[in-house]
């Protein structure tokens, strides 16, 4: 167990490392810069912003100068946004994101986890073709098309949300719905294809046959397998959740932090991006590590020793 | 059918396909043709392509064509031509009935509504130095805010995102299926180092690294596909290397190997036509995904260029407009997820009719 734990962490630091030297270079090697604005600055005061932050420096020093302030803990400067810090910035922008995040995943397991059991366990019956409905609608409709849908039906039509913003409890429902839907569907096919397999297996034949209601079989012996499949896919969806929140932030006008990277990137806002692409890594890979832990856990087949 | 004795010229065909045995394609075949969805699946992609592809020929406008008079106007609106009385050829302007109704163009209501049924019903009315005609001209699904046909758009964003799925899917096929047959068939130390390079770029965060790409080197269509193609080979890499280790233990290998056949020609004239079910399926339900991730980046504004059209951007001009002009949203939404929807039954259709236990991508 610790052996592999120990190994996929030091993986993950690799894979870190590859992220921010490829993102660095990448953003160096392209045309255009944070300070190519509409209005022309004067050469000097252009020497002196590249002279702050550390512009005129070769390339391989201002690599080693970002990597040293990482390592204590420090993002740099905003460009776009003066006197502000990366680490400000996500301070004050990831909590938001967060609690759409959470809000979304709970939303995902109430509705796609009761879902999956039912048409599991009334397999073939109208029940499992409405889950199983659902399923693939979830998965072929985007949230780019179910967001500004449900911003013409909810809050332009009906009226009763804003269309956009995050300032009351209200504001948390559309968005959260929205992404919380997104992942209620694969879910609900993957609790629903887990729990058939458990179920048609000789110890749920056992266990009907001594006498187990039928309440008792599903969820005392079944549901513990059956969730294997969802256990393993929650690292990568809590992962897309939060990560993939941007289109969500965009579409609500929500101030998180999926937003300030899409902005960033355009803004060529490089401390920012960087910052944001390091946090987005070390949360996806940081997940999906305690997915696998918490799989190993539930299951002891699963082997940790790769 | 060689192995069969040879067959009069004039046999007819029914007893020549009754000799043949039941091959694996034509079980798979028999049972995906049961599977109701999936056959809805191959109808509607099959109809929506012929419809891209072949649909702009038939349709009098350009993709990037403007009528700036006739912005926005709703599906099937009745199009007017506002002319000079005394030179009918020069068109001065157009507009629509609805649009003619709204802006009280005619005076009082029931002024207007008179002049109004008058021009619906094909005269030419004059009001005011300017003549009106009902001409034949109909935007079937309405035009965008720069007056371009909605339907032409539709069909040319149809071709690019059909096009970027199946070109994008092609390349992680390509790279996937390579890879993972090295990897299978050779095992031991080169397997695990492959194996493990995948791990760690799976790791990555790469719908992020999509979009990095796309801002920092221009939003060119084909380093798009290019770049979704990278992403997506990893699965097929895992799938592949699985079946072909567990086929490469097979006799019919070792006898190969025993004749001497070098080991590019096993793998790939003797093992990878055995993958070939999986592959077909996970490619089936890859094309979808690599079309989301097209659509979400032209939403986020990294697609294609304007004036080009693709189905995440129209979605993403509708979803701006949609307060004022839904129609805008709704065809390219209704198209995208029905695409989507028929992909995603051909896949799991597919996966039912060749009986194959798929990863749980």
């Amino acid at each position: 167990m610790f052996r592999f734990f120990a190994s996929r962490f030091f993986q993950s630091l690799i894979a870190m490392f590859v992220i921010i030297t490829a993102t660095f270079f990448m953003m160096k090697a392209t045309p255009g810069g944070p300070f190519d604005a509409e209005k022309a600055t004067s050469p000097e005061i252009r020497a002196q912003l590249e002279a702050y932050y550390g512009f005129n420096k070769p390339v391989s020093a201002q690599y080693a100068d970002y990597l040293v302030n990482l390592l204590h803990g420090k993002m740099g400067p905003s460009f776009k946004y003066p006197n502000r810090t990366v680490n400000e910035i996500i301070g004050e922008k990831l909590p938001v994101s967060l609690e759409l995040g959470s809000w979304s995943l709970l939303i995902a397991l109430v509705m796609g986890l009761p879902l999956g059991v039912l048409a599991a366990v009334r397999r073939n019956t109208w029940l499992d073709y409405t889950a199983s409905g659902f399923g693939m609608t979830g998965l072929s409709i985007p949230t780019f098309v179910v967001g500004p849908l449900f911003v013409l039906i909810f809050a332009i039509g009906l009226n009763w949300f804003n269309a956009s913003g995050w300032y009351t409890a209200s504001d948390r429902v559309l968005p959260s719905l929205v992404l919380g839907i997104a992942y209620a569907a694969p879910i609900s096919r993957l609790t629903r294809g887990g729990m058939l397999d458990i179920l048609s297996q000789d110890f749920i034949r056992t266990a009907r046959a001594k006498g187990a209601s039928e309440w008792r079989v599903v969820f005392k012996h079944a549901l513990r397998g059956g969730l294997l499949p969802v256990v393993s896919y929650l690292g990568p969806a809590i992962a897309g959740i939060l990560t993939g929140s941007f289109v969500i932030e965009t579409i609500f006008q929500v101030p998180g932090i999926g937003r300030e990277f899409v902005n960033s990137a355009f803004n060529r806002d490089y401390t920012l991006l960087l910052g944001t692409v390091i946090l987005y890594a070390a949360l996806i890979m940081s997940l999906n590590l305690a997915a696998d832990v918490g799989q190993a856990w539930m299951n002891p087949k699963v082997r940790l020793d790769s | 059918m060689n192995a069969s004795a040879p067959t009069p010229v004039d046999e007819p065909v029914s007893v020549k396909t009754a000799d043949k045995g039941n091959s694996l394609w034509h079980d798979a075949w028999l049972r995906l043709r049961k599977n109701k969805l999936a056959v809805f699946g191959i109808a509607v992609i099959a109809l929506v392509s012929i419809a891209c592809f072949a649909g702009p020929f038939f349709i009098a406008y350009g993709y990037e064509e403007q009528n700036l008079d006739l912005r926005a106007s709703p599906p099937m609106a009745k199009v007017v031509k506002i002319f000079d009385p005394t030179d009918a050829t020069a068109p001065v302007s157009w507009s629509h009935v609805q649009r003619l109704r709204e802006d009280h163009v005619f005076g009082n209501a029931t002024e207007s509504a008179s002049i109004l049924s008058r021009i619906e019903n094909g005269e030419t009315v004059t009001v005011e130095n300017r003549a009106y005609k009902l001409t034949k001209e109909r935007h079937v699904l309405g035009t965008d805010v720069l007056g371009r046909d909605l339907l032409v758009r539709l069909l040319y964003g149809g071709r690019v995102s059909l096009g970027v799925g199946m070109a994008a899917t092609f390349v992680a096929l390509t790279i996937g299926v390579i890879y993972g047959a090295i990897a299978g068939y050779q095992g031991g130390k080169l397997d695990s180092a492959m194996m493990r390079f995948v791990d760690i770029i799976y790791s990555l965060p790469f719908t992020i690294f999509v979009i990095l790409l796309m801002v920092f080197f221009g939003r060119d269509i084909y380093l798009l596909f290019v770049a979704i193609g990278a992403v997506e080979w990893l699965t097929m890499a895992r799938i592949v290397r699985g079946q072909v280790m567990s086929i490469k233990r097979t006799e019919y290998v070792e006898a190969a190997r025993s004749l001497g056949l070098s080991n590019a020609r096993i793998i790939f004239r003797h093992i990878l036509p055995n993958v070939v079910g999986p592959v077909i399926v996970y490619t089936t339900l890859t094309i979808p995904n690599v079309m989301l991730l097209e659509a979400f980046l032209s939403f986020l504004g990294l697609g294609v260029q304007p004036p080009m059209s693709s189905w995440g951007w129209l979605i993403k001009e509708g979803a701006e407009k949609m307060e004022e002009f839904p129609w805008l949203l709704i065809s390219p939404g209704v198209v995208f997820s029905v695409t989507l929807f028929s992909l995603n039954f051909l896949g799991d259709g597919l996966r039912d009719a060749l009986d194959v236990r798929s990863s749980k991508d």
